[in-house]
């Protein structure tokens, strides 16, 4: 699978520092905010034919139709400022949306279902190469109102749909780091965005980590079955923007999932060095949150190897 | 912004606003005093949209014609007359519905007794109050590591001026919140305004937080 493997030079490595803790690390996002990868086609074709046999992999609550809307009309305006071959133009109420790299080219009427041959929120999600999320804000909290998630890393959009902000980040070790982003998030002036990276390592180069699709990674996984390290082990590193959106005030949540095998990252003296220091002095429980027992050690050993 | 003239130029903001329709409601109810009409509008506007159930109670509201174009608009002709109407509207308003006021601090007062008296919970009554900037006066900090003094001015952020005379310091966010610009407060009583917990560690948020009053502050730069 050669999806979202991040082979263009612009990397997005997500370590600021030799020690990792557990935090907000949000910084102004600046453009473009969404990826257009070498592979930025088969990315496309991979999330279409996931949510194509597994519709769980996108949820939208009755509440969620103005947000919904909102995501897609964001996304829309975005992709049209920052990519060429693509654009949208409105009169009132209608649009004309063109995306000549995908051939599509659709009229639709804001709020209206029937003028979209699907959901808005999945009409958008198969046009980037990134998963999208709504975060209705209600009663000063966030909710899991909608998404389109087909590269979840080790967790289930299904199983989440409806979740807090708090129950959400419930198996996170810090819980304090996210009731202070629900705070900030609840706090941001419509318009705004916002980047933040998290990282993770994996022992293949599948995006899709979703629970939904355990059976396919997990046994492999556990039994850390490895024969080449440097080939097989994967950084993994999500490129997460939140954004407030203008019209309903939800919060639009994407995640891009960037992956480097291990090779490429020993290819870089500073990332391979800041990698090891990060894995040797993590914390137990971010260790373990991160599943990163065994691969962690793994990984700054044969880092340290292909240096000698 | 009353020295304005036709023909002057003014710089804006996009709208800072965290006041909007919750969208599991049942029944918006809004209620509008004097210009709080304006917020209101746009809502009006948004539920007639999407066909949500709403009303607009208001008193001494321009564009009531605009309104009464949207939806049921019930006209109050003062304070108190709409003090008398706030009891029965709220009181018999479908289970679940919201009540959302932009007014004078008089009539929010009013929505909420209102809203208690007809056992609503809070998260159902929303208000938006008119909020001044944190005040940020001009003080002076001692930048220990560098030995230098810099002079903070009024408006401007720690982060700012440490930036302006050319110290490097780490920075995310921006706003108190990820913690990133935590430097160690050695002398001074500080005005913490971080979401971060920054004093409970003897450490300051360079973007957010100022001296105390009158204070000078030194710190690990
Ligand atoms: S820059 Fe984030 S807390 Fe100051």
């Amino acid at each position: 699978m050669s999806g979202a493997t991040g082979k263009d030079s612009s990397y997005p490595f997500p370590l600021a520092h030799d020690t990792y803790r557990i935090s907000a690390n949000v910084e102004p996002a600046a453009a473009p905010i969404l990826h257009v990868g070498a592979d930025h086609a088969d990315v496309l074709a991979l999330r279409s034919r996931i949510l194509d046999g597994e519709p769980r992999r996108f949820v939208a609550a009755p509440h969620a139709a103005a947000a919904s809307w909102d995501a897609l009309v964001w996304l829309l305006d975005r992709m049209a400022r920052e990519q060429a071959g693509v654009s949208l133009e409105r009169d009132g109420h209608r649009y004309r949306w063109t995306n000549a790299r995908l051939g599509v080219e659709q009229e639709f009427v804001f709020g209206d279902a029937s003028t979209l041959p699907e959901h808005p929120l999945t009409f958008a999600g198969r046009q980037v190469e990134e998963d999208v999320v709504v975060l209705g804000a209600r009663g000063d909290r966030l909710w899991l109102d909608a998404g389109m998630v087909v590269f979840a890393s080790v967790w289930s959009l299904a199983f989440d749909h409806g979740m807090s902000f708090a129950e959400l980040h419930g198996p996170v070790p810090s819980p304090e780091v996210f009731v202070r982003a629900e705070r900030f998030l609840l706090r941001m002036p419509p318009g705004d965005a916002w980047r933040r990276l998290n990282w993770g390592l994996q022992l293949d180069d599948r995006p899709d980590l979703s629970l939904d699709a355990s059976p396919a990674w997990g046994p492999r996984r556990r039994r850390l079955e490895v024969h080449d390290v440097g080939s097989e082990v994967h950084l993994r590193t999500e490129v997460q923007h939140l954004v407030r959106l203008p019209m309903t005030g939800a919060v639009l949540f994407l995640i891009g999932v960037r992956l480097l095998p291990l090779a490429a990252v020993a290819a870089v003296p500073a990332w391979s060095a800041r990698l090891v220091s990060v894995l040797d002095t993590l914390p137990a429980e971010v260790r373990s949150y991160k599943d990163l027992g065994v691969l962690g050690p793994m990984a700054a050993d044969w880092l340290r190897r292909s240096h000698e | 912004m009353h020295d304005l003239r036709p023909g002057d130029r003014v710089r804006a903001r996009s709208p800072r606003s965290s006041f909007t329709p919750v969208e599991t409601a049942a029944h918006h109810i809004l209620v509008a005093g004097g210009v709080g009409v304006t917020p209101l509008l746009s809502h009006a506007r948004w539920h007639a949209f999407w066909g949500h159930s709403f009303e607009v109670l208001a008193v001494g509201a321009p564009h009531l014609d605009v309104l009464r174009a949207l939806g049921p608009v019930t006209v109050a002709r003062d304070r108190r007359k709409m003090a008398d109407l706030l009891g029965p509207v709220v009181g018999t308003a479908p289970w679940k519905s919201h009540v959302y006021t932009c007014g004078p601090p008089g009539l929010i007062a009013a929505v909420a007794a209102a809203a208690r008296a007809a056992h609503w919970v809070g998260a159902r009554v929303h208000a938006e109050p008119f909020v001044a900037e944190p005040a940020g006066g001009p003080f002076e900090v001692v930048l220990r590591r560098s030995r230098r003094r810099v002079r903070v001015a009024a408006g401007e952020t720690l982060l700012d001026a440490v930036d302006r005379v050319g110290v490097a310091a780490p920075r995310l966010c921006r706003q108190g919140v990820c913690g990133e610009c935590l430097t160690g407060l050695v002398g001074g009583t500080a005005d913490h305004r971080d979401h971060v917990d920054a004093a409970e560690e003897g450490r300051i948020a360079l973007c957010v937080s100022r001296a105390a009053p009158g204070e000078t502050l030194e710190i690990d730069l």
